[in-house]
């Protein structure tokens, strides 16, 4: 592990205060002007507190590759679809209340020796056919296929594994996919990368981070072994490793923190700084739609008021029920179309927030 | 540094990623599936050894020691049709072996090192040639080890020889059986799954009363109406000869084989034994497998459909995770000679059942059918007679009847004492 004890901020060259969110408490380091804006996870704000630095050394970080503009560009592509968008959303908006944020990682380089056993799976071939019975006479249709042929391989292994990717904050899961995105190259951290921007501060330690790591390093291993004995699909991989001179780095990755309000209510969305993925809810709004029912509605009203006020003058002058027939149809369009927005929108929401909750499973 | 010995029955592979050693299994070798120069050898004394359907194990023919046939348990390899595999079927590979022709009847034997041949066991004859060469045929991936022995024969035989009323009542006193002989015969075993979507008419019988003349009649008429289903099958050991030497019929008389006794080939099975070669190639042999699969297919498909009464039945079979054995099934072959004239017997190595072709005394078959025919004939004269007085009709009419009968009777019994005296 190569961390650096340090006193205070200014240690990672930053002149930011240690700050901390009052509803997850989770510690940021955030320009001053920052301070009492939203935290990230949308309950509350983050406030300047005494805490220390964590006795840590950021050593990499992924440099920004979606600028302020790309990613509104991303933002008003999300946005597009969302039905009754409330003027929060307009990316315009979005972009003005969006700051950086850099979401740390930890990342385990070991040298792992030991044994390992798989099936490995290598596909063939094969010959087969269709068989057709029609007109009581049989026809042939010869067929390849290609199925895996699975044979049992063993070794021995002997290898620097780079970038076991653990969390190193609680709430890693909510960012984790869009860190495995990442293709970029790394770059070692200099004060100027995250000047301006918000930095989560790691409060998982690596004792904690490293059953994660392992973990992680033994993918990256099962999927060497695949490509040591040259298999197509590989399964039942048991590894008996022994991991020694291990390194930990901590990274930083960008990711822009998008904050809005919505009737009352705050919300977060987020677009990776590397990939310009976006993700969070993107809500449209239900009291607009419930105005656009009202209004309908009122016009069906109105409409069926006029259609029964024909129907009843046309008892003296028949030819008014036609009119009033129309009126009538167009009364019962009206209605039927008021119930659209609130419909529409509460899908919409439900799906999103369906989606974010696969999304935080992942 | 990590170890780059492999462990006991693995060898050393290439690997694409270096720091990671690869070892995959070591490969049957092929050689260890051929027979020892010079035969099997007793460690005792020197004597020859033979496979011994007593013991189940190889036995030497001098001082009865026993030794296993197989150095350790394996299991039955199937293959799938790869291309690989079908090209080694059709080219493959060559074997320097003993071979015994026979200029009577053309058959080509796999014979034991050591073995005395002096008649063809399927037609007796004595025009045998050794012959040295390289013979080209597949390993057989299984064998159904002989369960019953030659000494154990004669008695079974001679009452098979003895049974039946069309045959000389001499038979089994006065026929000359020559030596039985032992022989692994040649089958190709095929395995596969079958998904089946059918489609069909299928019709039931409706009967409703309807007015006609002023009269109820009852009426049967038959609704068809459309149906279709899907079942999925598991078509196991379907067994096709691999030899056109040996007459079908015969193979098929000796009734079947109990395959769940299979066990992997090993070249002691053989020690003492025949083996004769296959001549319907893999590809052959798995179109005939298929025409057999299908026509089950078919039935079961029909089956599925619930009625009777089934029309414009159209099948889709997809066939699945194909693969095929090469085994060698046991049979004793013996020929034998009455009245100076040679016939074929053969009995299941595994069973004992037997079957074979026996003469046949024409003049009782000519008796029955006579005896068969009597009613009818004697039958139409009465009628014939009864017509005078005006109810001939009917007893003519059971005459015809009892001669159809009789007619029908004859042509069975025919065909029979036809497959008795030579059932191809």
């Amino acid at each position: 592990m190569t961390s650096t004890p340090v006193d205070d901020a200014t240690a990672w060259g930053l002149p930011h205060p240690i700050a901390s969110c009052d509803a997850c408490d989770a510690m940021w380091l955030v320009p001053l002007e920052h301070l009492g804006h939203i935290c990230t996870c949308a309950r509350g704000v983050v406030r300047a507190t005494s805490s220390d630095l964590p006795a840590t050394q950021i050593e990499q970080v992924l440099p920004l590759a979606v600028d302020a503009r790309t990613a509104a560009a991303m933002l008003h592509d999300a946005c597009t679809p969302v039905p009754f968008r409330p003027p929060a959303l307009d990316p315009a908006t979005l972009m003005a209340r969006a700051h950086l944020v850099w979401w740390p990682r930890w990342l385990l380089d070991a040298t792992a020796e030991g044994e390992w056993s798989s099936e490995a799976g290598f596909e063939e071939t094969v010959q087969s056919s269709v068989e057709q019975l029609e007109g009581g006479t049989w026809v042939s249709r010869p067929q390849t296929q290609t199925r895996t042929r699975w044979e049992p391989r063993r070794g021995t292994l002997d290898r620097r594994v780079h970038n076991g990717a653990a969390a190193a904050v609680a709430d890693d899961a909510t960012h984790a996919h869009l860190a495995r995105a990442a293709r970029v190259s790394p770059a070692p951290f200099a004060a100027a990368h995250v000047h301006g921007s918000w930095i989560r501060l790691p409060e998982v330690s690596v004792d904690e981070a490293r059953p994660a790591a392992l973990s992680a390093i033994r993918r990256a291993l099962a999927t060497q072994v695949q490509q040591a004995v040259r298999a197509q699909s590989i399964r039942e991989v048991q590894l008996r490793l022994h991991h020694s001179d291990e390194t930990w780095t901590l990274r930083l990755h960008p990711i822009w923190h998008v904050p809005y309000t919505l009737d009352g209510t705050d919300y977060a969305v987020f677009v990776d700084g590397l990939s310009g993925r976006v993700r969070g809810p993107l809500l449209g709004s239900m009291k607009r739609a419930w105005k656009m029912a009202g209004g309908l509605g009122l016009g069906a009203a109105a409409l069926l008021a006029l259609a029964l006020v024909l129907m009843a003058v046309s008892i003296a002058l028949p030819p008014l029920l036609l009119v009033a027939a129309i009126a009538g149809g167009l009364a019962l369009l009206c209605g039927m179309t008021a119930s659209y927005p609130p419909i529409s929108v509460w899908m919409w929401n439900g799906r999103i927030a369906a989606q974010t909750t696969a999304d935080e499973a992942e | 540094m990590t170890s780059q010995t492999p462990p006991t029955g693995w060898q050393l592979a290439p690997s694409a990623v270096p720091g990671i050693v690869v070892y995959e299994p070591i490969p049957d070798d092929p050689s260890r599936l051929d027979a020892p120069d010079g035969g099997y050898r007793c460690p005792r004394c020197a004597g020859p050894m033979a496979f011994s359907p007593e013991q189940g194990a190889l036995a030497c023919e001098q001082c009865s020691y026993a030794a296993a046939t197989q150095a350790e348990p394996a299991e039955i390899k199937t293959t799938r049709f790869t291309e690989a595999a079908i090209r080694e079927a059709s080219e493959s590979w060559t074997l320097e072996r003993r071979d015994l022709h026979c200029d009577g009847c053309g058959v080509d034997l796999a014979i034991a090192p050591g073995t005395l041949v002096v008649n063809c066991p399927f037609c007796g004859s004595n025009q045998v040639l050794l012959r040295e060469g390289t013979v080209r045929g597949l390993r057989p991936s299984a064998v159904l080890p002989f369960a019953v022995e030659h000494e154990s024969l004669t008695e079974p035989v001679r009452a098979w020889l003895g049974a039946g009323w069309l045959h000389p009542s001499d038979l089994a006193s006065h026929a000359l059986l020559e030596r039985f002989s032992g022989i692994y015969l040649p089958f190709w075993l095929f395995d596969a799954r079958c998904d089946a979507r059918w489609t069909a008419e299928v019709g039931r019988s409706v009967a409703r009363t309807v007015r006609r003349n002023g009269r109820s009649v009852v009426e049967h008429r038959i609704e068809w109406r459309r149906a279709s289903g899907r079942i999925r099958l598991d078509l196991n050991n379907r067994r096709v000869f691999g030899s056109t030497r040996v007459a079908l019929g015969l193979i098929r008389s000796a009734g079947p084989y109990h395959l769940a006794d299979l066990v992997p080939y090993a070249p002691g099975f053989l020690a003492g034994w025949q083996a004769l070669t296959y001549d319907i190639g893999l590809t052959e042999a798995w179109d005939r497998a298929r025409a057999g699969m299908r026509e089950h297919v078919r039935q079961e498909c029909g089956r599925d459909t619930g009625h009777d009464r089934v029309r414009n039945l159209a099948v889709r079979a997809d066939f699945d995770d194909e693969r095929w054995r090469y085994a060698l099934l046991p049979m004793h072959l013996c020929a034998y000679t009455y009245n100076g004239k040679s016939y074929s017997i053969a009995v299941n190595g595994q069973t004992g059942v037997v079957a074979g072709s026996r003469p046949v005394v024409w003049p009782r078959v000519h008796m029955a059918i006579a005896g068969l025919f009597t009613p009818g004939v004697v039958l139409g004269l009465v009628g014939l007679a009864l017509l005078f007085v005006g109810i001939g009709a009917l007893v003519l009419i059971l005459a015809l009847i009892l001669l159809l009968l009789a007619g029908m009777g004859s042509f069975l019994l025919v065909k029979h004492a036809l497959f008795l005296e030579d059932p191809q």
